[in-house]
């Protein structure tokens, strides 16, 4: 009994703007920065996570739980009765549906998983952004980033020359 | 709702980076045209080390040149012209949509004996390989 509760330790996770958020150790172990700060023993109860709002931390903490292996005493018993290709398949459709958001909030989700170091999160929210880079023309490429061609005429006519070599 | 906080540009270049290190060499080379910030990214050797492979052959001397020092001008070099490796006798280019390895296979080391004859009906004696590295 001792040892289950030991597994389900909480950790208090706070975000700038004061929200607090109580998770799962192993949840909050997803990002390899949390997880250092827990084994380093620089963690107490409660840790700040700086510069990522309470709206950003929300939705982040979201994907750890989803994301979070299932293995131990619980999760055993559940890969037992699910096939792992349908796990997998499962959770492809929730990133899927996850990652329908804003721009804004998609680039502070990429910032926010490259602080916490959380590569499945950091992959999903970057893949998503260059799916916009490979398909599309610039000007489509600059409104849907909302990037400014900052490059004079004959500079971008330079560089477009510069690289003609990779369409050729 | 255009604002500051929906540019892409607010990402640091070592995210931005990221994001078109999971291009291809063809999109990042497309990328590079976008603005000065997607240009200093999309031409950083971490970007083009992803698409060079990390094993290659010893190319015969002079077939890459100092020239070719960043990563960007060497998968340049090498997949608009293919390169000589002398021990293996072959070619090797690169694909420039995939970055994959091509390998042009000399007759010779094919063992094809009648190659002579083969050369004569048609000037190809060089057998195309391709493979993901």
């Amino acid at each position: 009994m001792a040892t289950r509760e030991a597994g389900k330790k909480m950790i208090m996770l706070k975000s700038p703007d004061g929200m607090e958020f109580e998770v799962e150790e192993a949840v909050a172990m997803e990002s390899q920065t949390i997880r250092k700060m827990i084994e380093d023993d620089c963690a107490d109860t409660a840790i700040l996570i700086p510069n990522i709002n309470s709206k950003i931390l929300s939705r982040v903490i979201e994907y750890c739980n989803k994301h979070v292996p299932t293995t131990g005493a619980t999760g055993a018993a559940a890969s037992d009765t699910v096939a792992p290709a349908a796990l997998a398949e499962d959770l492809k459709i929730w990133d899927a549906e996850f990652i329908k958001v804003n721009r804004a909030t998609r680039f502070d989700l990429i910032q926010a998983a490259s602080y916490l170091n959380i590569k499945g999160l950091l992959d999903l929210t970057s893949q998503t952004t260059i799916d916009t880079i490979s398909d599309n023309s610039l000007e489509e490429i600059r409104s849907f980033l909302s990037t400014k061609n900052d490059y004079l005429p004959e500079e971008e006519q330079t560089i477009r020359r510069e690289n003609q070599w990779a369409f050729q | 709702m255009e604002t500051a906080s929906s540019e892409i540009g607010r990402l640091p270049e070592k995210l931005l980076v990221r994001v078109i290190s999971l291009t291809s060499p063809v999109a990042a080379s497309h990328a590079a045209s976008v603005s000065r910030a997607f240009r200093a990214a999309a031409d950083s050797d971490t970007v083009w080390s992803c698409f060079v492979p990390r094993e290659l052959p010893r190319f015969a001397k002079k077939q890459i040149s100092p020239s070719t020092a960043s990563k960007k001008a060497l998968f340049r070099r090498l997949s608009c012209l293919p390169a000589f490796i002398p021990r293996k006798l072959m070619h090797m280019r690169l694909d420039k949509a995939t970055g994959a390895k091509c390998f042009m296979l000399s007759a010779e080391i094919l063992q094809i004996t009648k190659y002579r004859r083969y050369q004569k009906c048609c000037s190809c004696c060089f057998l195309f390989v391709s493979f993901w590295s």
